[in-house]
Parts: structure tokens; sequence; C-alpha cells
């Protein structure tokens, strides 16, 4: 049974008990949930004293949450993906390779990846200080299955992008491909999932918690 | 400090020295204008060299001494640089080959496989004849 679900048994059994709502709320927080989410439970059964108690319509997930968190996922996925098409973009330019005749960057991309930085990473860490700031108003809002789902799901993008990277690079070095331009697009690479990783890594913390 | 915000601080410096290097390397929308002017060059310098090539063709293989008076072939062509009025130079450097010149600005940003036939120095653009 998820944790939200043995909540709201809890305090429909309590209810039908007879408990008054302050002893339900007391025994709640001495448990360590949360007053937003001691109130969210309560407030799913209607006042008064009619027995068993009567259940409020509610939605099901919050859809502001999905909302923001897929937001950010987004702004995150976008602001990785052109800040390396940018990076490659660059190290062609930058990095000579006799080998490769036509080593042809096109100026367009560079600048298509630089409008899409310039609207999507600040649009990241708006929305990052948004949801940071309303986590640290309501604890409880790391329990938020939405929250767990979009941070695993960056870690694992993340994890696998760096696996990759590293067969790249030693496939690439066992058949002699290790140029320099070569080992500078896979420390881009690295260096962009790594930072993604550490970033969530904390976050997951929290998650753990909160299975 | 915590590790969540020296991976938001290293995002930020990495996306900010990626933009700048981006703008340093492509320049910025004057050279984008640059650009675009230089393509529409190309583009007539193309034309010309189809109206060449249909003229040395009508005239049994031989190349034209200058781009006017032929009758031969019948186009809409711009003989003169649209934006600084020079007119296109064309010289015939042998019996099949000649050039054709433009006062590109920014010929290195031409990417490469426009500009197999292109010396930079001199904004000229050398073409066989292939009958």
């Amino acid at each position: 049974m998820r944790p939200a679900d043995q909540l709201a048994a809890f305090v429909a059994d309590a209810l039908k008990a007879g408990r008054s709502r302050e002893e339900i709320t007391t025994a709640l927080s001495d448990a360590g949930w949360t007053g937003p989410e001691i109130r969210a439970a309560l407030h799913a059964w209607a006042d008064g004293d009619f027995n068993p108690p009567v259940p409020r319509p509610r939605p099901m997930v919050s859809a502001k949450e999905a909302f923001l968190y897929g937001l950010m996922f987004v702004s995150l996925a976008v602001t990785a993906v052109h800040l390396v098409i940018l990076g490659f973009e660059l190290a062609d330019n930058w990095i000579p390779d006799p080998a490769h005749t036509y080593g042809y960057y096109s100026r367009s991309t560079v600048r298509w990846s630089i409008s899409a930085l310039i609207v999507f990473f600040p649009m990241f860490l708006w929305l990052n200080n948004l949801i940071g700031k309303a986590v640290k108003k309501d604890e409880g809002k790391r329990r938020s299955g939405v929250r767990k789902w979009i941070t695993y799901l960056t870690l694992f993008c993340a994890t696998l992008t760096l696996l990759s990277d590293l067969i790249v690079v030693i496939h690439a070095y066992l058949n002699g491909d290790l140029t320099a331009r070569f080992f500078v697009k896979s420390t881009i690479v690295a260096v962009v999932a790594g930072l993604i990783f550490l970033y969530f890594r904390g976050e997951m913390k929290e998650a753990e918690d909160a299975d | 400090m915590q590790t969540e915000d020296l991976a938001k601080i290293g995002f930020g410096v990495v996306v900010v020295l990626a933009i700048i290097g981006g703008i340093v390397t492509v320049g910025g929308p004057a050279t984008g204008r640059m650009e675009k002017r230089d393509q529409a060059r190309l583009s007539d310098i193309r034309a010309l060299q189809n109206y060449v090539t249909c003229v040395a063709r009508a005239r049994d293989k031989t190349l034209p001494d200058s781009l006017d008076g032929n009758n031969e072939c019948r186009r809409e062509l711009d003989r003169t640089d649209p934006f600084d009025g020079t007119p296109y130079v064309y010289r015939k450097l042998s019996e099949t080959s000649y050039e054709l010149c433009a006062n590109f600005e920014l010929p290195d940003a031409l990417s490469t496989w426009q500009r197999p036939q292109l010396d930079p120095e001199t904004g000229c653009l050398q073409y066989e004849f292939i009958p």
C-alpha cells in the first residue's frame, strides 16, 4: 500500500472509530507527517457527525505539480541537448582534424542552439527555484510522486548517457579514433551529464526517505 | 556549500561559456546579414555560370569573351552586385576554364561544400567548361 493510501485509510478508520480531528492530527504529527499533509488527509473527509465519514471529491494527482515538474524536465533536457550540440559545433570549428576533410560546422546550428539556451536555461533555473521554494515551505511536497518520478527519470537518462559515453570512448580508443576533437566532444558529454547527475543526486537522497 | 548549488553554478558557467564561445565564433546579427548577402552573391554567380555554359554550348564549345553581347541564351541575370553595385567580373582563363568574381564579405563563412572553387583571397570562383 502506498504511503498516501495508508494515510487516507488511517484517517478514515480513525474517524469511523469516533476519534476527533485534533486527536488524529496529534497522532499523525507525532508519526512525522507534516501539517499540510495532515490537513489534506483530513480535508478528504467532510466535516460532520455522519458515520461512516463522507469523502469529499478531489483530483487524483496534482495537475499543477505535473505541469511544473514536466516543464522543468523538458527545460533541462533542451538545455543539455543544445549545450552538447553547441559544444560539438565549436569543437568542429576550433580543433582541426586532418583526417576529416570536410569538418564543416553550421553557423546556423550554432545560432539555433544559442537561442534555445537563452530561452530554456533561465526557464529551468526559474522553475527549479520555484519548486525549491514550494518544497521548503511545505516539506511534505518532497513526498510528491511526480517529483520522485521526474528525479529518477532524469538520473536514469544522465546515468545512461554517462555509461554510453564511456563505451564510445573505449571503442574509439581501441579503434584508433581517439583524436583531440573526439576527446573534447566526449568530455563535453561527460561534463553535461555529470552536472545533471550531481544536481539530482541530492534530490534522490530526499526521495529515498519518501518511498 | 551543497553539491546541488555547486552543480547549479557549474551548469550556469558552462552555459554562459558556450553562449559566449558561440557568439564569438559565428558573430552577431551583422555577421549574419553579411552571410545572407554572400549567399545571394553566390547564387548570382551560379546563375552566371549556367549562363556561360549555355552560351559556350551554343557556340560550338567556345567560351565567350565577355558576359555581354551574347544573344544565344536569354536569361534574367543580375550582372551587378545588388548590394554594392559593382559588376560581377567574368574572366576567360583558357579555352576551357574561366572565373567569376564577386566582392564576398565573409568568404570563410561560406561552408566548404558551397565553395570548392572559391578562392577566399580574391573572391573568384574558377570553373571548367565541360561540354
